[in-house]
């Protein structure tokens, strides 16, 4: 297979840090993946669709069931609130907001693969903005072939009153607003700010509200809720089955934000646990703190952007795409056909351990790394939200990748890898803000023997994105350098749990020429 | 004995009276809009330097009252040169009746400023969503730059 420099930019436009098997084809590895079940958007599934129908089946079940069965469908909801006493479990206008409905629509998507023995259901969600109009298999009372269609809503005054073919108001789903919500940063002004005054984790601090909502509670979060009407701007709004599939999308936006943001590092954040405010399918309780749903794949579902966890990265972090190409593919970059493309690689038998950061010196080809530090910089498409037109904008100048092959991890569960441009010494408290921060990765699959191996034993790689860095660290230089210098440094996301080591066994630097 | 249970007494009304002035004048304090009748309210001066340049517009809503149809929600207006500029919407959820008190804290939404814009005072509207939104009231308490 030819390598050609568009193919290799198109593919490297959509790869910041992504996972890569070492010593296979990417299809091969990808496919070696365990990946869990895709939500996918609801537009264009028909009222059979497997998706549709396994919702509204389950639903179905839950409706009917006993008053009393924890999986009936009034019990369910309870636990986020209900008309009379209002919000129980659920909290509103606080940090927590997030990471608690996503438990919370979580616990609905394993309930529904247990009671219809579907395993590979993931819940869809409602992209208002693409389409603006409520979800036409929720709106008939019958589905096509005359059956009950539990998606509907029609007990009496609680049906939904927003007009079935009225889209849901620019001003509150468009796509200007998703571009100011995705691009809110910290993360308490994107997802809402902690209470005024929490200085404990003490439960009663999770449902005072108290915080400042961001956009995406406020508007699109509160807005469709009380639109839609019946039950859903009450407490008791999980009774209407869209729920989720609005709060499916709310959920995808936090995971689209987290490719270019990192949430909260605060332990009055991570360390909070939603004690018992969750079903297990087995009907015990599930009971996760905020750092237990960081990443979706932990979790069971995907939404087919990331396919390990990207905890932070830089801004060109996007999605690893099922067909890779040869550069990533082959058992060395070295090997890919000449031409535009150039690569530099460095052999390594030394860790980066928590008291030393791994620093690797790498020579690489002036020429080509002049054409990628002096090329104009690619927006990432969160600006515009039009990905596919920055992915042309990106094949039209040069990149670099870094690819850290057969990376060896110890503690994969409790260890963070952080990449940092440069020969300088990284300081303790540097982070993404630094100019020459790379990106940076941690494992999700930990099967193998604990070493971030899958189940094959295979170690694995890792390619990032250097561009950025590189841009930010040399375009204002006079002079490029003949070597560039990496930094390993291995961390802890969350403060908890062994920090372990981190050895790639080889390091290659890819420059492509615009 | 007598007389300290006495003291008791009054103390507690005289604290409970003082609350109940000082809620009456938080009330008076704070802004009401309806349809068709924006609410208008001084910014504050920012307790602290906001956090970037242009810093973020935190508006509280002490209060809300539904519409007696359908769904309101609230615009948030400020004069940026010669023009007033909508930096952004919010919704009360849920969509009942509330008033921050003991219990209950007041709802906030933050609003990026555009920048260049130093506004000095807001413009909350109440616009229907659903319905003619008569009925609906929001209650503005501070608006403050963090």
């Amino acid at each position: 297979m030819t390598t050609t420099r568009r193919t290799v930019l198109l593919q490297g436009g959509a790869i910041g840090a992504g996972l890569i098997a070492a010593n296979v084809s990417a299809v091969r590895a990808l496919a070696a993946t365990k990946t869990p079940p895709v939500r996918r958007s609801l537009q264009g599934l028909a009222w059979n669709d497997p998706i549709v129908a396994t919702y509204r089946d389950a639903v179905g079940i839950m409706k009917q069931k006993p008053a009393n069965d924890k999986f009936n469908w009034v019990q369910l909801a309870n636990f986020h609130g209900n008309i009379s006493t209002g919000f129980r479990y659920c909290p509103h206008g606080d940090w927590y907001f997030l990471p608690w409905h996503r438990a919370f629509t979580a616990m609905y998507e394993r309930i529904v693969r247990s009671l219809t023995k579907n395993q590979d259901f993931a819940m869809p969600y409602w992209d208002w903005t693409a389409s603006p109009t409520m979800p036409e298999v929720f709106l008939p009372e019958k589905t096509p072939d005359g059956k009950t269609n539990w998606l509907c809503v029609n007990e009496d005054g609680r049906k939904r009153t927003w007009p079935p073919t009225q889209p849901m108001p620019a001003n509150i789903v468009g796509p200007a607003v998703l571009s100011t919500i995705l691009n809110a940063s910290p993360y308490e002004v994107f997802g809402t700010s902690r209470p005024a005054g929490q200085n404990s984790l003490d439960p009663s601090w999770i449902t005072g509200g108290g915080g400042v909502q961001g956009t995406l509670e406020a508007t699109p979060h509160n807005q469709v809720h009380n639109n839609i009407g019946g039950w859903m701007p009450t407490a008791a709004s999980p009774r209407d089955p869209i729920f989720f599939m609005h709060h499916g999308n709310i959920d995808r936006i936090w995971a689209l934000w987290n490719l270019k943001h990192q949430n909260s590092t605060d332990p009055l954040w991570t360390d909070m646990p939603f004690k018992e405010n969750y079903l297990n399918p087995d009907g015990s309780f599930w009971s996760p703190k905020v750092s237990d749903l960081y990443v979706p794949e932990k979790l069971g579902y995907s939404y087919g952007f990331t396919q390990t966890a990207v905890v932070a990265s830089s801004a060109r972090t996007m999605t690893l795409e099922r067909s890779l190409n040869a550069v990533l593919g082959a058992k060395a970059a070295s090997n890919v056909e000449a031409g535009k493309v150039e690569t530099a690689v460095v052999e390594n038998n030394k860790s980066a351990t928590p008291g030393a950061a791994l620093a690797l010196k790498i020579e690489v080809p002036q020429a080509a790394l002049q054409g990628v530090v002096r090329s104009a910089p690619v927006g990432s498409g969160f600006d515009t939200m039009d990905f596919a037109a920055a992915r042309e904008a990106s094949a039209r100048g040069s990149r670099a990748l870094a690819i850290l092959r057969n990376v060896a991890i110890t503690d994969p569960s409790t260890t963070t890898i952080q990449i940092y441009l440069g020969d300088e010494p990284v300081p303790a408290d540097a982070s993404p803000s630094d100019r020459r921060y790379v990106g940076s990765f941690a494992m999700l699959d930990h099967g193998g023997g604990g070493h971030g191996a899958h189940g094959d034993h295979e170690l694995p790689s890792f390619v990032l994105d250097l561009t950025d860095a590189l841009q930010k660290v040399y375009g204002s230089a006079g002079t490029i350098p003949g070597t560039i210098g990496l930094q390993i440094v291995v961390g802890n996301e969350t403060g908890n749990g062994k920090v372990g080591s981190a050895t790639p066994q080889r390091v290659e630097v890819v420059l492509v020429s615009g | 004995m007598k007389r300290t249970k006495g003291c008791a007494i009054r103390a507690v009304f005289a604290v409970a009276a003082l609350s109940a002035l000082e809620m009456a004048a938080a009330e008076e304090n704070d802004a009401r809009a309806r349809v068709n009748a924006p609410a208008r309210v001084a910014i504050a001066p920012a307790r602290q330097p906001p956090q970037d340049d242009a810093g973020r517009l935190v508006v509280t809503v002490t209060g809300f009252k539904p519409a007696v149809a359908g769904t309101v929600e609230g615009v948030v207006l400020i004069p940026c040169g010669t023009e007033e500029r909508e930096i952004g919407r919010f919704g009360i959820f849920p969509q009942q009746p509330f008033a921050a008190g003991n219990n209950t804290k007041p709802q906030r939404f933050g609003f990026a400023l555009p920048a260049g814009c130093k506004p000095s005072q807001v413009t909350v509207r109440v616009e229907p969503s659903a319905g003619d939104g008569s009925g609906a009231e929001l209650v503005i308490g501070e608006v403050a730059i963090e």
